[in-house]
């Protein structure tokens, strides 16, 4: 991994020629003509998800000290990523470390990232330790009502949500499994051999197109509160 | 909480009975609730793994923590994921299987809004294992750090496995009836497999590594790591059937092959082995290790192939007493047949999904008696196409392994019928197992 992130890094700081580096690489491997073939890119004429500053400037999450904090402010930088985790899915739990170097590569290039607990039973307490226990350092927030779930349609952790903005609307560029160590639930490989999200967050510093916006979420099923209400 | 179950049945009907026709075949049945039923399919089922301090990622041990999952639990019991077992056929030791009918309840539960039933909620206990009488204890002196996550740089080898050497140093033959493991990371252990061995290797592989224990490894000699049982974490003791040992000869030492898989943070693995032995005034015939094995290995990339092992004609009648497969993680499907004198045919073990991290050494609830004539062979099914989500690598690799390596094989444990046969056991299969460990 260590190279794999040394290479993103080098992207993501230098942009221009050195990010012609990258093809060949691991790294670049997410758009060969399979990957792209396999989970449909964004057609033209297939917008993207979008959501006005307005309405996301009302997501309030309180995090682990109780203080409630915006994650879309309106003087905020324009690059958002939302990692949704909980403390007690397997498949969340062993991505932790490559939460912390997209963790590394947002917050390099100016942009928030915020980690998101969606389960009913997460308290400020369990995740905060969960936070010490794993060397988390990004802003945790708890959604106990699961605005942002509702929001985002989430359905399971992990899964990571890369938002950037232009003008007043915020648009997702791409939900999906930070990597490919789980292919589904119980079938994991040892290691992941391409981390898509840290390729799209390349992709957008460098301004080329982010040719897969969605890929199927891989984890643990969020139970939905106030099961019964529409 | 009963009136209250009722109360919304009766709302319901009158709710849809004004606006279409009441159904008929819709009963109108009670949902199950936790204290008269959900709670104990859960205990039996579940808890034993998840609970504080075992081996499943999450407690399920009160109403609370069920009910917050529930659709996630159901899901996964669905997909045949939960509880982890792998065999299809045949009747063993620890079968941890849930009937259709627990997984019907446990969704009428969460459909008819978790119900408590009479009285406070009750807290589930994880079962002891049974009655283990602990008469020697084997302990890691000091940690060995696992690390947060799987190093990369191991890809195409054995990775996340540790072994490790216990001197017995026992002035007698022993005569082990189960073996205990407890794990000091339950999180992270998943298999432990077992060796005793005279040889020195374990000493001489634990000397040569300055940390504690040794990376990879643990195949004792010509004795496979593996012959003396596997324990998957969380899933139980190793116990032999009453009436069978496991033969220790003076002077061993245990060598032990840790498997464990990193759970994102640093964990330590400190493991403690505890054996049981056989009463000195108790009769007991010894049980032998039949290594049911594919030597070497060559396989392309993007190709699927079927291994078959050696066919191993016993010499004379034996009662089988375990199975222990190990197989690359590239292997699909495993299965053993047993091809009687008869000329009739049977699968003694299928596997139809292998999952590396989820061996165990299977143990028949009665021992299955092999006459002399018997030929007994094990398949596997290697997928090395990059679409195999299990493949280590990707795009895949071309696979050439062997010698030693212990890529594919399932160990039979046997013990011989008539005590001459097993005078003769030892050395007819050290001549078998020279094939595929000294190739
Ligand atoms: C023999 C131990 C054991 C038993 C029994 C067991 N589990 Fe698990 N469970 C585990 C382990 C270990 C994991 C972590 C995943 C892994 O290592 O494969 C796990 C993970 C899970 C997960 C997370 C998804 C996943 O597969 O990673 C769910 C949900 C789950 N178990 C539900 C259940 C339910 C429901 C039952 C009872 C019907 C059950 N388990 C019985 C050991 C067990």
């Amino acid at each position: 991994m260590c190279i794999i992130t040394l290479l993103l890094i080098s992207i993501v700081v230098g942009t221009g020629p050195s990010a012609q580096s990258e093809q060949g690489q691991s790294g670049g491997t997410i758009e060969s003509i399979e990957q792209v073939e396999e989970t449909s890119p964004p057609r033209e004429g297939t917008p993207l998800p979008t959501l006005s500053q307005a309405r996301l400037a009302e997501f309030k999450l309180a995090d682990t000290t109780g203080a409630a904090r915006g994650l879309f402010d309106q003087d905020g930088p324009d690059l958002v990523v939302v990692a949704m985790i909980s403390t007690t899915c397997p498949i969340a739990n062993a991505s932790i470390p490559e939460i912390r170097r997209l963790h590394d590569a947002v917050k390099k290039v100016g942009g928030r990232f915020f980690v998101v607990h969606p389960m009913v039973a997460t308290t400020a307490e369990s995740a905060s330790l969960h936070a010490r226990e794993r060397q988390l350092e990004m802003p945790v927030l708890l959604d106990p009502q699961q605005q942002l779930v509702r929001e985002f349609k989430a359905t399971v952790v992990p899964e990571v949500f890369i938002l950037t903005r232009s003008d007043v609307a915020w648009t997702l560029r791409y939900r999906g499994p930070f990597d490919n160590l789980y292919a589904e639930i119980g079938r994991r490989r040892r290691n992941a051999t391409k981390a898509y999200a840290r390729d799209v967050i390349s992709q957008i510093v460098t301004g080329r197109p982010v040719p897969v916006a969605k890929r199927p979420a891989v984890g643990c099923l969020i139970e939905k509160v106030g099961k019964g209400s529409p | 909480m009963i009136w209250a179950a009722l109360f919304i049945t009766l709302l319901n009907m009158g709710v849809s009975g004004q606006a279409t026709p009441p159904k008929i075949d819709a009963p109108t049945v009670e949902p199950p609730t936790w204290n008269d039923q959900i709670g104990s399919i859960i205990e039996t089922r579940c808890v034993t793994c998840h609970a504080p301090g075992r081996s499943g990622p999450f407690s399920l041990a009160t109403s609370d923590a069920v009910q917050n999952r529930a659709t996630f639990l159901i899901e996964v019991i669905e997909a045949g994921r939960m509880p982890p077992w792998l065999p299809r056929a045949g009747v063993f030791e620890h079968q941890r299987t849930i009937p259709a009918s627990e997984v019907s309840a446990i969704r009428a539960w969460r459909d008819g809004g978790s119900p408590i039933g009479e009285g406070p909620p009750k807290i589930l206990v994880a079962a002891v294992d049974g009655a283990f009488q602990t008469d020697l204890v084997l302990q890691m002196p000091a940690a060995y750090e696992i690390p947060e996550e799987s190093d990369p740089a191991w890809h195409s080898g054995e990775l996340d496995v540790h072994g490790v050497n216990f001197p017995l140093q026992n002035s007698a033959p022993l005569k082990v009836r189960a073996i205990r493991h407890v794990a000091a990371a339950p999180r992270a252990m998943k298999v432990a497999a077992f060796a005793f061995d005279t040889t020195g290797t374990g000493r001489y592989l634990d000397d040569r590594d300055s940390r504690v224990g040794f990376l990879m490894g643990g195949d004792a000699g010509l004795r496979p790591v593996g012959a003396d049982g596997m324990i998957l974490n969380g899933s139980g003791d190793f116990r032999l059937p009453v009436g069978f040992h496991l033969p220790v000869e003076r002077g061993s030492d245990l060598v032990a092959q840790f498997q464990y898989r990193p759970t994102g943070k640093v964990e330590r693995l400190q493991e403690r082995i505890e054996l049981e032995l056989v009463p000195e005034d108790q009769e007991s015939r010894p049980v032998r290790w039949l290594p049911l094995a594919v030597g070497r290995v060559q396989i392309d990339a993007e190709v699927v192939k079927t291994y078959t092992s050696k066919e191993i004609v016993l010499e004379g009648a034996v009662d089988l007493v375990g199975l222990s497969p190990r197989a690359i993680e590239i292997c699909k499907s495993l299965w053993v047949d047993a091809v009687f004198p008869s000329g009739v045919r049977k699968r003694i073990l299928e596997i139809p999904d292998w999952d590396h991290h989820q061996r165990e050494t299977y143990v028949p609830v009665t021992p299955i008696r092999l006459s002399a004539g018997t030929t007994l062979m094990a398949s596997f099914l290697l997928d090395n196409t990059s679409e195999n989500p299990r493949n280590p690598d990707d795009p895949a690799v071309p696979i050439r392994r062997g010698r030693r390596t212990g890529v594919l094989n399932v160990i039979a444990q046997v013990a011989a019928v008539e005590p001459e046969f097993d005078d003769v056991f030892v050395a007819w299969r050290d001549r078998i197992s020279q094939a595929f460990m000294r190739p």
